[in-house]
């Protein structure tokens, strides 16, 4: 559940310059495919441009073990505290030296990692017990055996306000842990040193499951990390090398923004872990270079791994020459939010014949040209499983989504049936649109503002930050912003309750830092995003969720604008695998060659 | 001079006053991102947001906010955690301040060693053709952006990336006392990239204050005492022209040292310019009062250090 923060990874999946479009030509066929990520790929887009020939990012059986893996990038981490990451680059630290009961794979399969096994679900969905491996030990120096009071004690964690953990209190409904504080959770309980048993407020298990991916559920000893945790901020956050690490790695030295060592935890064992290979012995990574001039310096080296998206100009010149160092995936989705709750847009016809009237190519265009990924038609998007389900890039036919450079036959027909028989908008409001002043947000908005005059609306513009733009205007509720057109979505994990909830039910609107920024409160996509939600079975689940999104496009709360895509870059010889869920590298399963 | 010193001081700390109540109440009256919101990290819930509103005191009026922060500055010297990534500020500060202080110094030291000769030159053989080229050249290095000459030094010099493998590239600084020599070898480039405009502009300087003193009575006096022409020039004519150049100095290098952003970012050098520039796009009030605060700090204490030495350059100067 992460709005697009304005990053140079984000940058770069704007300006892309790569046949992103071929990832339509095979999304169609494909549910959670990262196209750029495969080697052999011989998709070919519409524009002749090929995606055949980038880099090998799958693990390979030719990796080898040793060495010292070198990391560069543009942006530093946030939060290493388990409790508290929440961002993509932290993601990779954090995912090597910890261990959550479940991790999703380089290809995005759910698989037991802290755990023993899958979880036990109820069968009304509310009590979750897992037992864990009795051989995972803590680092040095602690050295004693990881249980479950371990892990008990994280989620204690991840609802302490000193920690501030951002995806807990929506991903995790246990029993009287909104009210623990830092406390220990009444829902939680530690029969043995081995399971854990979590009771839910509501029929929730499935999902809980894959949000038990999430580092939020990677344990932490309470003997290292109590004291730390009565300051707020919390102090286990700020020399991670204090940390005790349940990983491949352990933190040995870490400069904020600057640098970060890792080397190999002693105590831990693949044979245990049973996923991660942990091929380098040493990963070195130094942050905060200029995006250019570390693009440019990856390219131009054999062990480089860049961990953000380098700029278009560097990028355009990594697909003429330097293909093979270069990787593409699919990355998220922007749409325009229409204010669901206030007039104008609290008329469905209205907010049908917008859509309709929208050229939505021109959005692609000011996101760095016809290749920057391909026009959305739907909300579950290419990265996402549920995707095939939901239509694929055709999505489910409405006829207001239909024609990406907009269609004013059909807008006018919505126009008459939100009662406007001229087909032009002949009432008072006066429609605001808040969007971000960095690139290509003021172009969006002259997009938006183009599709709203040709109906006759009056409109205003406000190009503001894009932190400004969620908190003090889209996410505040309060502001009643009419449209939203910079705001943009990546799931947490591979599942398409990620993808929809948060932004799309209605039980997710709170008044400050509101994500659901359509205000959207249909009792009909709630249910139905509930009742798929409570489904075990994948291929129910995802034909579940692909109706969600139907009830969701049905409804018309947003522009759906484009399924934008993300490029990374690599030295000569190191091997990267992607991550294909989390859209970067897994520094546990690259190495040096 | 002591009581103008005593004096001085006491305006630094009013003008530090100023600047931080200013820093503050742009950041809180004027649109801008929520700081609990960003404290909160991504997507947290309203309890979460109301409960770190409270501790972090956004709940009270700001001039209370403002008290409190400037109490802990002042009795603890605390500037607070970044919202970013929870680093204590002051801890960031100097853990980055001897690399700015690297920089500057070693830039300061190599624009006045091209900067003032070659004006000193211009300013004797004016109208030449030496003249006509430094000045030229003087031109071209005001025109270019620190941060476009800092990329075609990279892209042309860099041993990692140039055409001409000279330099060490973006990314290598080491502190001075790690190792001197890669120290050295790592800011080599970022010292002539940033030197440059401003020894272009110091040697203009120094030519035009030159060109008008050596056309004083005094100079004239001086050469008709038989004094020789590299006695006038050099005990004369450059200690009166130089004058100007301290007082620009003093705040280029104040200037400086509470960050060169674009040429810290550029080269990857993590100094105090950087860590503003990342608490400026990520709204992190902490990071930014700091940074501004000790970017005024300098460049006050800088103003002091010049009018103190302007007493010593100049006989008519004299401060009671």
């Amino acid at each position: 559940m992460r709005p697009f923060r304005l990053t140079l990874t984000l940058v770069a999946a704007i300006a892309l310059v790569i046949a992103v479009a071929a990832c339509g030509s095979s999304g169609s066929s494909s549910s959670s495919t990262a196209a750029g990520s495969s080697s052999s790929g011989t998709s070919s887009s519409s524009s002749g441009l090929s995606l055949a020939g980038l880099a090998d990012t799958k693990q390979s059986s030719t990796q080898k073990m040793g060495g010292t893996l070198h990391v560069i990038s543009n942006e530093g981490w946030e939060h290493l505290d388990p409790g508290a990451s929440y961002f993509q680059i932290d993601y990779l630290v954090v995912n090597a030296v910890q261990t959550p009961l479940y991790m999703f794979t380089p290809q995005s399969k759910i698989v037991p990692v802290l755990a023993s096994g899958p979880p036990q679900i109820s069968s009304d969905g509310k009590t979750v017990t897992i037992h864990i491996k009795p051989n995972f030990k803590w680092s040095p120096p602690l050295n004693r055996a990881i249980t479950s009071k371990d892990v008990a004690y994280a989620f204690q964690r991840d609802f302490n306000p000193n920690v501030q953990n951002g995806y807990a209190a929506g991903y995790y409904p246990i029993v009287g842990a909104a009210k623990a504080a830092g406390k220990p959770i009444p829902g939680i309980s530690t029969p043995n040193n081995t399971t854990i048993v979590f009771h839910l407020t509501q029929d929730f298990g499935a999902t809980f499951y894959q949000a038990l991916t999430l580092p939020g559920s990677a344990p932490v000893p309470p003997e290292i990390a109590t004291a730390d945790d009565k300051s707020s901020p919390s102090k286990y956050d700020q020399n991670p090398t204090k940390q005790a690490f349940s990983g491949p790695y352990m933190i040995q030295s870490y400069s904020a923004g600057r640098n970060i060592t890792l080397v190999r935890n002693p105590n831990w064992s693949h044979q245990v872990d049973g996923l991660r290979p942990a091929y380098a012995d040493k990963i070195v990574w130094n942050a905060g270079a200029d995006a250019t001039v570390a693009a440019r310096q990856t390219l131009a080296s054999t062990d480089l791994l860049m961990a953000d998206g380098p700029p278009a100009a560097v990028l355009k010149t990594a697909y003429e020459s330097k293909k093979s160092q270069l990787s593409v995936s699919p990355l998220g989705t922007y749409y325009a939010s229409l204010n669901t709750s206030v007039p104008p847009f609290n008329n469905i016809n209205l907010r049908k014949a917008v859509i309709a009237a929208q050229n939505r190519e021109a959005y692609l265009l000011a996101r760095g040209g016809k290749l920057v990924g391909q026009v959305a038609t739907h909300f579950i998007y290419p990265e996402v499983p549920g995707y095939a389900q939901a239509g694929g890039a055709a999505g489910f036919g409405q006829d207001y989504v239909s024609h990406p450079t907009g269609d004013m036959a059909v807008a006018t027909k919505y126009m008459k049936l939100a009662g406007y028989p001229s087909g032009k908008y002949t009432g008072s409001a006066n429609v605001l649109i808040v969007g971000s002043n960095s690139d290509p947000g003021p172009q969006e908005m002259q997009i938006v503002q183009n599709g709203l005059q040709a109906l006759g609306f009056k409109t205003t513009i406000k190009a503001v930050p894009q932190q400004t733009m969620y908190s003090k205007f889209c996410g505040y509720v309060k502001a009643h912003i009419n449209v939203c057109p910079t705001a943009g979505w990546i799931e947490d994990f591979p599942d398409p309750y990620a993808a929809l909830y948060v932004p799309f039910s209605g039980k997710t609107i709170v008044p400050i830092n509101n994500v659901n920024w359509a205000v959207l409160n249909d009792p009909k996509v709630n249910n139905a995003l509930d009742s798929a939600a409570a489904i075990s079975n994948p291929s129910q689940r995802l034909a579940a969720f692909a109706q969600a999104d139907k009830a969701i496009v049905d409804d018309a709360p947003a522009i759906p604008e484009i399924w934008s895509s993300n490029a990374l870059v690599k030295g000569t010889q190191v091997h990267g695998v992607l991550d294909v869920w989390n859209d970067d590298w897994d520094l546990s399963f690259s190495s040096t060659s | 001079m002591g009581r103008y010193i005593i004096r001085r001081l006491l305006w630094v700390i009013v003008l530090l006053i100023v600047v931080s109540a200013v820093t503050f109440l742009i950041f809180y009256e004027l649109p801008s991102a929520d700081p609990a919101v960003i404290r909160a990290g991504k997507s947290p819930n309203p309890q979460l947001i109301a409960q770190i509103r409270h501790t972090l005191g956004l709940d009270k009026p700001v001039y209370v906010q403002y008290w409190r922060y400037m109490k802990q500055v002042v009795f603890h010297f605390d500037f607070g955690y970044s919202y970013q990534n929870s680093q204590p500020v002051r801890q960031e500060i100097f853990s980055r301040l001897p690399a700015t202080i690297s920089l500057t110094v070693g830039a300061v030291i190599v624009w006045l060693a091209i900067g003032l000769p070659i004006g000193i030159i211009s300013a004797i053989k004016r109208r030449s053709f030496l003249d006509r080229l430094t000045m030229s050249g003087a031109l071209l290095a005001i025109s270019a952006p620190v941060y476009w000459l800092g990329l075609v030094g990279l892209y042309l010099f860099a041993n990692d990336i140039g055409v001409v493998k000279v330099f060490d590239g973006a990314g290598t600084y080491t502190g001075l006392t790690a190792n001197p020599s890669q120290w050295f070898g790592s800011l080599l480039l970022p010292w002539l990239v940033l030197a440059a405009s401003f020894a272009a502009f110091y040697a203009r300087l120094l030519r035009s204050n030159l060109i008008e003193v050596m056309s004083e009575d005094y100079i004239r006096t001086a050469r008709a005492k038989g004094l020789s022409e590299r006695r006038v020039i050099g005990k004369h004519a450059v200690r009166s022209a130089i004058t100007p150049i301290v007082t620009v100095l003093g705040l280029d290098i104040g200037t400086l040292l509470g960050g060169a952003i674009l040429t810290e970012t550029v080269f990857n050098i993590p100094g105090i310019g950087r860590l503003a520039y990342e608490g400026i796009i990520n709204a992190d009030l902490p990071v930014i009062q700091g940074t501004v605060l000790f970017g005024a700090f300098f460049i006050v204490i800088a103003n002091l250090v010049v009018d103190i030495t302007y007493a010593f350059l100049d006989p008519r100067v004299r401060y009671s």
